[in-house]
């Protein structure tokens, strides 16, 4: 079932062109198209397209691949039944095509041996995590976050599970937190100046 | 800086809750129109979003210009580009670069191109962990850029950052984003390209 079989008016709102309806539903597919951009696919086991391992080109290609698929004629074509998933990551496939076609080489995680999912399964849900991390800096990095959230006091350590973790929006943690928007922001902006600075003294930045 | 934080206290390297937000309202201006706002290129619109300066968001909120031939930077440093096999530029067809008149000691040069909807094409350096290409004054560069995948019919600014050391994109950015300093020039053409 899409999301819109499960409310019609979400339709509606979407076909409308609502912010409230397009937000809904980019935060319902972003994570996929995500997956997608950044672990790359292989079509019928040959040919492989690898994943984009620069986040500012991560986001570029999702940009682009809602911007196309907001588009008002787009969204009018849409008769909410068809399957919403496959058809956005059918636009990012095509997108990462373009992108192969033009950079003529293969990207820079070719080395870690890893082959990219079938697109086929990356449709269905099948695709695994590959276990080779393609970050190589991540690993160290995460550690230092979090030992920087275990020293953090108990209502920051909160705030950065329901801001961060949970991925809540601002409204929200204000509301769970019983404190104001601004104080969220002010914590938001600690949380994140404190962590860079901790990377920054550890030399893992 | 601020993406890379919000991803580790997330604890997924992954887009975070703040990119997440900020591409939404991207996508969105986009789509469904903004009457009121121009169409800036994503890294432009992120860093405005983000805790950058006021006279940087001064500088992202300049529409971008319409009166584009090639012009000179502050020393008489000229930026031109061809089309192959040409007269015109036409999909399929390959742009090719010349920097001429470049102060003693600039000979790197970082090249990208903004579509009229704002979409960025790098060319040099051809990718993050790259450098910006090295030209030879006056010489038409050697390597070209294949117009195609991205590069549909319109209208196309093709920035250079000309530059004493090579810089990375990152590096390219920022210094687009100040307009430059005594050690990059940032020059700016335009390409309407043909189907």
């Amino acid at each position: 079932m899409t999301l819109f079989e499960k409310d019609r008016h979400l339709l509606e709102a979407f076909r409308a062109g609502r912010r409230d309806a397009l937000e809904t539903v980019f935060e319902a597919y972003v994570k996929d198209v995500a997956r997608l951009v950044r672990l790359g696919f292989s079509i019928d086991g040959r040919a492989h397209i690898y994943g984009i391992p620069d986040p500012d080109e991560q986001r570029e290609i999702i940009h682009d691949v809602f911007v196309r698929a907001f588009d008002e004629k787009a969204r009018l074509r849409y008769d909410g039944l068809r399957p919403y998933r496959p058809y956005l990551l059918r636009i990012a496939q095509n997108l990462m095509i373009d992108r192969a076609r033009r950079v003529q080489r293969r990207p820079a995680n070719v080395g870690s041996g890893m082959q990219p999912p079938a697109f086929e399964d990356l449709v269905s849900g099948r695709a695994p995590t590959p276990a080779v991390e393609e970050d190589l800096d991540w690993s160290r990095q995460r550690e230092a976050a979090a030992r920087y959230m275990d020293a953090l006091p108990e209502t920051e350590r909160e705030f950065v599970r329901l801001r961060f973790v949970e991925a809540l929006p601002q409204t929200k943690v204000a509301e769970a937190l019983g404190i104001t928007r601004r104080r969220v922001r002010t914590l938001e902006k600690r949380a994140l100046r404190g962590l860079l600075q901790l990377l920054k003294r550890e030399k893992l930045l | 800086m601020k993406e890379r934080a919000a991803r580790l206290l997330s604890g997924r390297n992954e887009p975070s809750v703040l990119e997440r937000e900020s591409l939404a309202r991207s996508v969105i201006d986009d789509a469904v129109g903004q009457p009121d706002k121009r169409r800036h290129h994503l890294w432009i619109r992120l860093a405005a979003a983000g805790a950058v300066g006021a006279a940087v968001v001064t500088l992202l909120v300049t529409p971008l210009p319409r009166d584009l031939a090639p012009r000179s930077g502050s020393a008489g440093t000229t930026f031109e580009t061809i089309c192959r096999p040409g007269p015109d530029c036409a999909v399929g067809g390959q742009l090719v670069f010349r920097v001429s008149n470049a102060p003693q000691g600039f000979e790197h040069v970082a090249i990208f191109a903004q579509r009229e909807d704002g979409l960025v094409i790098w060319y040099f350096p051809t990718d993050e962990r790259e450098m910006s290409a090295t030209f030879r004054d006056s010489e038409w560069m050697d390597e070209g850029v294949a117009l195609v995948g991205a590069h549909a019919p319109g209208l196309y600014v093709i920035h250079a950052l000309v530059s004493r050391e090579p810089v990375t994109r990152a590096s390219a950015r920022a210094l687009v984003e100040r307009g430059g300093d005594e050690s990059h020039e940032l020059l700016r053409t335009q390409v309407t390209l043909h189907p």
